[in-house]
């Protein structure tokens, strides 16, 4: 497409010989040569770059001047909260903010791992984003001064076409300490009319109906006179009859000029129809006409019906010429007095005289008189002038009187009326200044001198619009409109038990053309200073992830996963899929409430154990890589693999999806580390530090729920006996750790198969019942998770011990999270020294393993190379050290500390469930999608391997799935979920419509998905599943070390394609009620403030859409270009 | 490590016949053909047993009930009809949005897919971020932007957008006719591959003479033929209103003509492939076949023209009440000719009706009405879908192996006959399954109607179940009606793809 022309080297040196030397081709190399190249090729061409300028040209123009013009951004920038989380309590804002921030620094992480080599543009694009954002608003607005708000005051009402307006007399507003208002009269700003009618910046009411006036006023004019000139000129009369001509052209020597006027306003009105601003004038002239008709002579029907012709658009041109004398000298005398006050009766009749004597001789009424005399050019100036001064009204400035009468304005506080600062608003020099002393409510009065008359316009700094945010079903607050910093959350002022009004933007709107310098003081910098409240945090975070993620690298050497560029995303997707099932598992199970009992136990232990397989899976895979030529530690795989999946379970868990209840889990920080610590406990179902953290933790559990169960209930609050107590189950948990690793020399491989297989189950059971135990002694729990535990034990006593892997110290740090976390909703502080003495704990088994391992690990070493376990011993302390920070810092955030600093104890004032239909914005968007990727994954694979399967009803079944949901929209699938599924089972009616919403859309999804699987599936020669059975493989072990693995990597784009139509499908939703982006941009064009701003709210939402997909699909980009893709590339 | 390196599973502890793969496979398929039957039959049995304590049982009677409401772009239905009329109105108007959809969409979707392979920097970047915007946003969104946005911005149907505008207007149409002869003229006998210096020559002066023509013409002449333009298509915020053509009692006759032409032009096409086949001869012969059917076509048109026609008809006159006989030119331009005896006594196969709205400027009384609704949901998914398909477009043209490019260009084939010959031939293979499944998208995303209230099946089968409360039933229905239309796209693209695919051994 772009080829550059190239220089052929070897034909210049030819040339050189015979010619010399020559300039360089400047025709075909450089900009010019690029130009001609692609823009100016062929005639054709030249064609399409003019056309296409010209359509850009016009966009972009079109585009700058309705944004800064007459966009009005306000509707986007009061209504990020309710975009980005709805109406989510604000209470819990904290989960988001920490959800986000642990994305951030994962990101940074990231970032260090796998872009290493670009981002030096990041980090400048980044920096100057940020300089950007914080230098920008300041100097905005040191610069350009901030628009006055304009306030009527005084006792004169202002009459608008269709009500009267009186001016408030009590305004409250809220400021903030420090800032100064300021109060003058406009004066300078409005001393004529013209400058009134062009009044830019915000303005009440009263003020606007002014503006107004005048701006209508000066159009009048100006018409009046061009309709003069046209006239005259005969511009407007063509194509009329002649007769009609020349009654017109005869206008200016006729001595009834208003008669003619009506006439020729007819004609007009006759001729042209529509919003022609001339037109809409003229009729207004007409109007008066009418009631100028109507008053006095009822029975002459005829202009009436001109005029209610005029209005319908379609008189009849024939009706022109016929008015009566005595219709003509009742509309002279009734203009004149219509027209209003004396001056312009005077005017009237000055004119009328001024005719008569100067220009008019004979009335010449004759139709075909050619010989006109034409009016020489000072009399037509004059007769203009008259003309236009006789059918303009009284200019808004005569009218009321504006500011020429003296106003007293007071600035008292809002709550106890105590006046603050009071002053006289005389002249142009007056201002009245007041320093706000405290954030609040203030209240401005304004009213003209006791005893005068008369309308002012004041000018203020300081007092901006507000608007009322509803946050939650409990709280909302007042914001100020034009910088949206100030949120004040007591209820508004009231006098006498009455709301007193304040400064709202519907009363206010901006009025005026904008032009650059106030769309920037405006919108820049609220706008900034939001964006820069959310994403300087991240930044920073991702700038401490990145470091932290650089110390890592630095630490593992070179040949770590953070120089490793293949398969990274089937590994991710791989991680991916346990978390999922998990999270499944408790949106449907706890997060519903729907099943309960033994098919809940069932469910469970379904989904339990599909996480271990699938972790089984990948350990294997993972040790079968660490075998090969791939020499990379199993530490970097799972560092890679916790960084995919934190964010995601951070998100979920932040959020509260899945219903994770206080009951359920304990806390919003165990339930964390309890998902990791499922994932990673999979991963190290033979380590032997493993054993050690888990074991101590069994006991440690045991011996809580014991104590808690049976002892006096307050004991423990007791320092010293808890030391003990703690004490005492270290003591067990070093005992059982190093028996672990003393005894791993391995028996009979069945025995250790069926050891743990069993033992699998029951740990399954004990973890999932700890809390249950911890709870208290409830039913058959506590004998279930005894049995797990001898089983527990006896796997951990009689199966052996394997290699030394790191991910052992990952789980065992999460493992100590998760006990420091339970501890912590049991004791306070004393929970540190648990936390401490199980850091001794671990390091002693740390210490212990590796010595016991030494055997071992020479032996190893040899086969696979001393780089391992280099990392292995580097690599965990690092990890270490970051958990250990992490971990101090994360109790601060995620459990409860009270005012006082005093830990929140019970598990169920943690953790809430929060209301889920008041979720909404990005939040919900974004969950639909992650766990709709999520759950739907696993589930295509299935269905993908399923439709491959040769038994023919489980391949029929899958095939009639597939076909069915790709045959139907996603909507009706929606509609089902909504509709159909308490018609199903009652007890579902109460699952939110959000899980039905994730259903539907994973259903949906997943159809889609298992076709693209299958497709990279067919992609495989058929040589690789003959290979694998030559090699003695399971058809299970074909398909999924062989098959799947290649498969997937074949269609990473199209997955990836899935993944993003998934997320463009999730604003379907809006249309069953669920409040989305889509639905958020909905629900902001029905505020009053933003009626019908479809324009900005949907183009903001559509860009975060943008955002979001365009991302993924240039990572999926990045993925295809560098390689993951190759099997693909090289079969096409 | 350890599933690998451990003991295989005991072999005796079963006997044979439960070892063997076959009778295994055929155990768990039968397990679970029995799940998913008890699965399905509880289902059923909860589904039935909800409804029946609503007194409702799922079957299709309910359909012949009367509707009792009232739908917009119905046609002739009206409250009084059966729920299966609603239905149909509803599965009728799907149709009208899923075929003409598909078509434009194709369409568009081509010509931005070329564009975006187009050496011209602006037109290809132009291109680019058109494709990026819309695929890269939801469709719903962009369908509520053209409701809420684009078709509010249109004025009232007071003040519609006449195209083209009404008014009498001189074109030099003998100029244009001239012109195009020429045109033709050079274009049928200045081309080939070999041309000879006098054929050049001829194309100059050909090119000389028209321009020359139209301008002297123009400039010269001046006023051409007046012609009396009526708007033919209305533009306002109650949508677009678009003349209709009426065939009149002349239609069946000017038909056979097209159908003639049809025959004739198909011949003549066989005839000069078989003559270049045998000869080498290169004949133009797609060319000569459209311009002996259109012979045909404005053949017939002028035949008809000549039709005898009575010299007086009778024309009814209100005010009199009394039929008046006329001559025939005066009662075509009285206008006080019935509908049908317009179409009888007219010397036209079709009959133009421009856009004509009733007394209050509210409704279209004659004419094709689009209603806004319509249009958002056509232009959205049109525009949307198009996006898609100018990436697969793009990517099938390029995956035509360079090769084939040079190789076509070495044979000398000129670049209308690479691109018609080898480039896409190729590039449909690649294009055609993929673009099969925009189709199917399009379909299904026209079930996106319901958010800007258009009478598309959903929304009609949703009035449906409100009001006689058969949601299954309903439910079922709209599955099926969409299957139907699924299945027979998909149906057509096999067919399609099929005739393009390369045939192997």
């Amino acid at each position: 497409m772009s080829e550059q022309p190239t220089v052929d080297a070897t034909r210049t040196i030819i040339n050189h010989q015979d010619e010399g030397s020559r300039p360089p081709p400047t025709l075909e190399v450089g900009l010019v040569g690029w130009m001609r190249q692609n823009l100016f090729g062929s005639p054709a061409d030249v064609i399409v770059t003019i056309l296409s300028s010209l359509l850009i040209l016009l966009l972009v123009f079109g585009f700058f001047d309705w944004a800064i013009g007459s966009a009005n951004w306000f509707a986007i920038i009061n209504n990020q909260r309710l975009f980005m989380m709805s109406s989510f309590e604000p209470v819990f804002e904290w989960r988001v903010a920490l959800t986000v921030l642990i994305s951030a620094l994962l990101t940074g992480v990231s970032l260090a791992a796998w872009a290493r080599r670009s981002l030096r543009m990041v980090v400048v694009i980044a920096l100057a984003v940020i300089v950007l954002l914080a230098a920008l608003p300041p100097i905005i607005e040191s610069i350009i001064p901030q628009p006055y708000s304009y306030f009527t005051a005084g006792n004169i009402e202002i009459r608008d076409r269709a009500s009267t307006l009186s001016p408030q007399r009590d305004l409250a507003f809220i400021a903030k300490a420090g800032e100064t208002v300021s109060l003058r009269l406009a004066l300078d700003e409005v001393d004529d009319i013209q400058t009134l009618s062009k009044l830019a910046g915000f303005s009440d009411r009263a003020t606007n109906a002014l503006a107004n006036a005048a701006a209508n006023r000066l159009n009048q004019q100006a018409a009046t006179g061009l309709a003069f000139d046209q006239m005259r000129s005969g511009e407007l009369t063509e194509g009329l009859e002649e007769r009609t001509r020349l009654t017109i052209r005869t206008f200016t020597r006729t001595n009834d000029m208003l008669a003619s006027t009506t006439q020729y306003v007819r004609h007009i009105g006759g001729r042209l129809t529509g919003g022609d601003a001339q037109v809409s004038l003229l009729r207004l002239w007409l109007e008066r006409l009418e009631r100028a008709a109507r008053g006095l002579d009822p029975r002459e029907t005829s202009i009436l019906e001109a005029l209610q012709a005029v209005e319908d658009g379609t008189v009849n041109l024939s009706m022109n010429d016929n008015i009566t004398a005595d219709l003509q000298d009742a509309i002279r005398h009734l203009t004149t007095v219509t027209l209003g006050s004396e001056q312009l009766e005077d005017l009237g009749e000055l004119l009328v005289a001024q005719l008569s004597e100067d220009f008019i001789g004979e009335p010449n009424q004759s139709d075909d008189d050619e010989e006109l005399i034409q009016p020489s050019e000072r009399e037509t100036e004059f007769l203009r002038d008259m003309f236009v001064r006789l059918l303009t009204p009284q200019s808004v400035l005569n009218l009321y009187d504006l500011g020429n009468t003296p106003m007293a304005v007071t600035i008292r506080d809002a709550r106890s009326l105590e006046v603050l600062a009071e002053g006289l608003l005389a002249g142009a020099g007056d201002e009245l200044s007041y320093d706000i002393p405290a954030d609040g409510w203030y209240l401005l009065t304004k009213d003209a001198v006791e005893g005068e008359e008369g309308t002012a316009i004041l000018a203020a700094h300081g007092i901006h619009p507000i608007v009322e945010r509803t946050l939650s079903a409990t709280e909302s607050r007042f914001v100020r409109l034009t910088d949206n910093e100030l949120a004040i959350t007591e209820s508004r002022p009231t006098i006498d038990g009455k709301n007193i009004p304040f400064v709202v933007l519907i009363d206010n709107q901006f009025r005026g053309l904008r032009d650059l310098q106030t769309y920037l003081v405006h919108f820049i910098p609220p706008f900034f200073k939001q964006i820069e409240a959310l994403l300087l945090p991240f930044f920073i975070t991702v700038v401490w992830g990145y470091l932290a993620g650089r110390a890592l690298s630095h630490a593992l050497g070179e040949n770590s996963v953070f120089n490793h560029r293949n398969s990274r995303l089937v590994l991710l997707v791989w991680s991916l899929t346990p978390l999922l099932i998990l999270l499944a598992y408790f949106a449907l199970l706890d997060g519903a409430g729907a099943i309960d009992g033994l098919p809940a136990v069932i469910l469970k232990l379904a989904a339990a154990f599909g996480v271990v397989l699938l972790v089984r899976r990948i350990e294997n895979w993972l040790n079968a890589t660490n075998r090969g030529e791939d020499a990379e530690g199993s530490l970097n795989r799972a560092l890679v693999y916790g960084w995919g999946i934190f964010p995601f379970a951070m998100f979920a868990l932040g959020s509260g999806v899945g219903g994770l209840s206080g009951a359920t889990i304990g806390s919003l920080a165990g339930g964390l580390i309890w998902l990791l610590l499922m994932y990673f406990i999979g991963l190290n179902f033979q380590g032997a530090l493993g054993y050690v953290l888990l074991v101590g933790g069994f006991f440690a559990q045991v011996a809580q729920a014991a104590l808690i169960n049976l002892v006096w209930d307050g004991w423990y609050n007791d320092p010293v006996s808890s030391l003990a107590l703690w004490l005492a189950i270290a003591a067990i948990g070093v005992f059982a750790g190093t028996r672990g690793a003393r005894l791993r020399t391995s028996l009979d491989f069945r025995l250790k198969r069926y050891g743990y297989l069993i033992s699998s189950i029951a740990f399954v059971f004990v973890l999932l019942d700890t809390n249950v135990l911890s709870e208290a002694a409830d039913g058959n729990a506590p004998l279930l998770a005894g049995l797990g535990l001898i089983f527990w034990l006896g796997w951990m006593f009689f199966s052996g011990a394997t290699r030394w892997s790191s991910n052992r110290i990952i789980t065992g740090l999460l493992l100590l999270t998760y006990l420091w976390m339970q501890s912590w909703t049991l004791v306070d502080r004393w929970s540190t020294i648990y936390f401490i003495v199980w850091l001794v704990v671990g390091a002693l088994a740390f210490k212990r393993g590796e010595s016991a391992q030494d055997e071992k690990r020479k032996v190893e070493e040899a086969q696979s190379g001393p780089l391992l376990y280099r990392y292995a011993r580097q690599g965990p302390l690092v990890a270490a050290g970051a958990w250990i920070v992490a971990l101090l810092l994360l109790p601060s955030l995620v459990v409860g500390l009270d005012a006082q600093g005093v830990l929140q104890t019970s598990p169920d004032d943690l953790l809430p469930l929060s209301d889920k239909r008041l979720w909404g914005g990005l939040m919900i968007t974004l969950q639909l999608t992650i766990l709709g990727i999520g759950a739907s994954f696993p589930i295509g694979l299935a269905l993908a391997l399923g439709r491959r399967s040769n038994m023919p009803a489980v391949k029929y079944a899958c095939i009639l799935y597939i076909e069915v949901v790709r045959g139907v929209p996603l909507i009706t699938l929606l509609f089902l979920a909504v509709l159909l599924v308490p018609l199903v089972d009652p007890t579902l009616a109460t699952v939110e419509n959000i899980v039905r919403a994730w259903v539907a859309i994973t259903m949906f999804s997943a159809a889609y998905l298992a076709e693209n699987v299958r497709g990279g599936l067919q992609s495989l020669d058929i040589g690789q599943t003959e290979a694998a059975q030559a090699v003695g493989l399971s058809t299970w072990q074909t398909t999924i070390h062989i098959l799947l693995p290649q498969a997937l990597r074949a269609v990473i784009p199209a997955l990836v394609g899935q993944f993003i139509s998934l997320f463009k499908d999730t604003s379907l939703v809006s249309i069953i009620g669920l409040a989305d982006i889509t639905g958020i941009a909905n629900r902001v064009v029905a505020q009053p403030e933003f009626l019908q701003k479809r324009q900005e709210t949907f183009l903001y939402a559509a860009i975060i859409y943008f955002v979001f997909s365009y991302m993924m699909s240039y990572i999926s980009r990045r993925i295809e270009a560098t390689g993951s893709g190759a099997v693909r590339a090289e079969r096409l | 490590m350890s599933l690998q390196n451990e003991s295989r599973p005991s072999d005796n502890l079963l006997p044979a016949v439960f070892r063997d793969g076959r009778i295994l496979q055929g155990i768990a398929q039968i397990i679970f053909a029995i799940i998913v039957v008890i699965v399905l039959n509880d289902l059923q049995t909860r589904i039935n047993t909800a409804l029946e304590s609503t007194n409702q049982s799922p079957n299709f009677e309910f359909l012949q009930n009367r509707a009792g409401f009232d739908l917009a772009d119905s046609g002739s239905y009206s409250s009084n009809d059966r729920y299966i009329d609603a239905f149909r109105v509803g599965f009728i108007n799907t149709l009208r949005v899923v075929l003409l959809g598909l078509a434009a969409t194709t369409v568009i979707g081509i010509m931005v897919g070329i564009f975006l392979l187009s050496s011209n920097f602006l037109l290809r970047t132009l291109s680019r971020a058109y494709v990026e915007v819309l695929r890269n946003t939801p469709v719903l969104l962009q369908i509520f932007a053209w409701f809420y946005i684009a078709i509010f911005a249109l004025p009232p149907q007071q003040e519609a957008i006449a195209f083209p505008q009404e008014g009498i207007r001189n074109l030099p149409l003998l100029q244009f006719a001239f012109s195009l002869v020429v045109i033709l003229a050079i274009w049928q006998y200045s081309g080939g591959m070999r041309r000879p210096a006098w054929r050049t020559g001829v194309r100059q002066v050909g090119i000389a003479i028209v321009v020359l023509v139209n301008l002297f013409g123009i400039v010269l002449v001046g006023s051409g033929t007046p012609i009396e333009f009526l708007p033919g298509i209305y533009i306002s915020i109650k949508g677009v209103a678009i003349f209709e053509l009426i065939p009149s009692s002349l239609f069946g006759v000017w038909m056979v003509f097209v159908v003639i032409g049809i025959v004739v032009a198909i011949l003549l096409w066989r005839y000069f492939g078989f003559i270049t086949e045998s000869t080498g001869q290169p004949i133009a012969k797609a060319r000569i076949a459209l311009i002996v059917f259109i012979g045909f076509v404005l053949l017939g048109w002028l035949v008809m023209g000549m039709r005898p026609t009575p010299s007086v008809i009778g024309v009814y006159d209100e005010e009199r009440d009394v039929i008046e006989e006329m001559p025939y030119d005066d009662a075509f331009e009285s206008g006080m000719l019935t509908i049908e005896q317009e179409l009888e006594y007219t010397r036209q196969p079709l009959i133009f009706r421009p856009p004509m709205l009733d007394r209050r400027g509210r409704n279209v009384e004659t004419g094709i009405e689009i209603s806004p609704s319509y249009l958002a949901i056509f232009l959205g998914l049109v525009i949307y879908t198009s996006a898609f398909i100018a990436e697969i477009v793009r990517a099938g043209i390029q995956a035509v192996p360079k090769g084939q490019l040079e190789a076509s260009r070495a044979l000398g084939l000129s670049q209308g006959d690479m691109l018609r010959l080898v480039v896409l031939p190729q590039a449909l293979r690649v294009i055609i399954p993929p673009l099969g499944n925009q189709f199917l998208n399009l379909s299904k995303n026209s079930s996106l109607a319901i958010a800007v209230a258009y009478t598309d099946i959903y929304q009609v089968t949703f009035t449906i179940i409100n009001q006689s409360g058969q949601s299954v039933t309903g439910m079922v229905m709209v599955l099926l009606a969409y299957l139907v239309i699924s299945l027979c796209i998909s149906l057509v693209m096999n067919l399609v793809n099929q005739r393009f695919q390369l045939v192997t051994r």
